[in-house]
């Protein structure tokens, strides 16, 4: 029976100069629950997640694993893998040596699209934008981590590959935690278990759509 | 690394304290728990995301070496210059290259701390030692 693992992040506390990005935001999520993460652009989804990942220095955040007394907050990355909302391969590097980094078996992404059969030696800057964002989607998830936070994983990808990677997230919830941010709220509200929006710095738990109507994400 | 290069680690950087940052190689040996193929792993990553680091950083280390090699007295110099170098290639290593791909080295388990600094004391033991190694030479040959 797969244990379950939870992932608790507390108290974080955001702010640029004077600007307060976050304040109090909390997030959680645990193996076999898809978490979704809602908000406008600037309200600080991506900040809240490169928080997490040790990218940026919040004033305060709190990290906890499970029951574990203590977090290695410098080595989150040992056990949270994270897809950026930009295209984070390196561009020198090809597919088939950051699968390989990642200890991903290539074979999967074309067994997924089979379309990469011949791009293992492209290097991200010879694909195209869509493309690095399956690859670097489909290396994450599979990659051996508990928790897995995709920031916006439906931009620039056609809608019958946005399916695929639905599918491929109810896929991989079984076995890893999966936080997931997107403006495309409805493919997302189609596949999370806990939906949260993120607005003033602040989180709320949002449980339909008329609670995203009501916070003024959403028009009627 | 082995007892022995702790100790002398934790002279060095206690000693001189403009060695303190070699107290790094330390840490991050002590983190790695023990496993001495992880902080080589490490610094196998460096080189990838590294390059431009070390390429500057070894140019500078030659041209340093070629006044110490014609005047041992320039050590302390050559030192001084050395240092100062460290976060000026820093802050141009992070204005100019892409901040997303810092994630792609976070999600293989190296911290922001060992991404930034890896490069810099890898490559300033290096500099220690080719400056020790040239002054001796640039002494036998005069």
């Amino acid at each position: 029976m797969q244990s379950v693992n939870r992932l608790l992040v507390d108290s974080v506390h955001l702010e640029f100069d004077r600007l307060q990005v976050l304040q109090s935001a909390y997030i959680t999520a645990q193996t076999g629950r898809v978490t979704g993460v809602l908000g406008r652009n600037g309200c600080g989804k991506s900040c809240l997640f490169k928080c997490i990942m040790g990218g940026i220095k919040p004033q305060n955040i709190f990290v906890r694993f499970n029951d574990e007394p203590e977090t290695d907050y410098g080595h989150i990355g040992k056990r949270v893998k994270y897809l950026p909302q930009n295209v984070f391969m390196p561009t020198n590097m090809t597919l088939g040596e950051a699968y390989e980094l990642y200890g991903v078996d290539y074979d999967g992404l074309v067994a997924f699209d089979n379309k990469f059969h011949t791009y293992q030696r492209l290097t991200a800057g010879q694909l195209s934008g869509g493309e690095v964002r399956i690859a670097e989607m489909y290396m994450v998830l599979n990659s051996d981590a508990e928790f897995c936070i995709l920031d916006e994983p439906f931009s620039n990808v056609a809608p019958k590959h946005v399916e695929m990677m639905q599918r491929l997230i109810q896929t991989h919830k079984a076995t890893k935690g999966i936080i997931i941010s997107d403006h495309m709220y409805e493919q997302v509200m189609d596949i999370t278990d806990d939906l949260f929006l993120l607005r003033d710095g602040y989180t709320f738990p949002i449980k339909s759509r008329e609670d995203l109507i009501h916070h003024g994400s959403i028009l009627r | 690394m082995s007892r022995f290069g702790f100790v002398v680690i934790d002279l060095i950087s206690k000693c001189v304290p403009e060695y303190a940052f070699i107290y790094d190689v330390k840490l991050i040996t002590l983190s790695s728990t023990g496993n001495c193929m992880t902080i080589f792993k490490k610094i196998g990553l460096s080189k990838r995301y590294g390059k431009a680091i070390y390429a500057i950083s070894v140019a500078l280390t030659l041209a340093i070496a070629s006044l110490v090699f014609f005047n041992p007295y320039a050590i302390p110099m050559a030192l001084l210059l050395k240092l100062v170098s460290i976060p000026i290639i820093l802050y141009l290593y992070t204005t100019f290259t892409k901040n997303t791909e810092i994630y792609f080295y976070l999600n293989l388990g190296l911290s922001r701390k060992e991404y930034y600094s890896i490069p810099f004391v890898v490559e300033f033991i290096g500099f220690i030692l080719f400056i020790t190694l040239i002054a001796y030479l640039g002494n036998a040959i005069r």
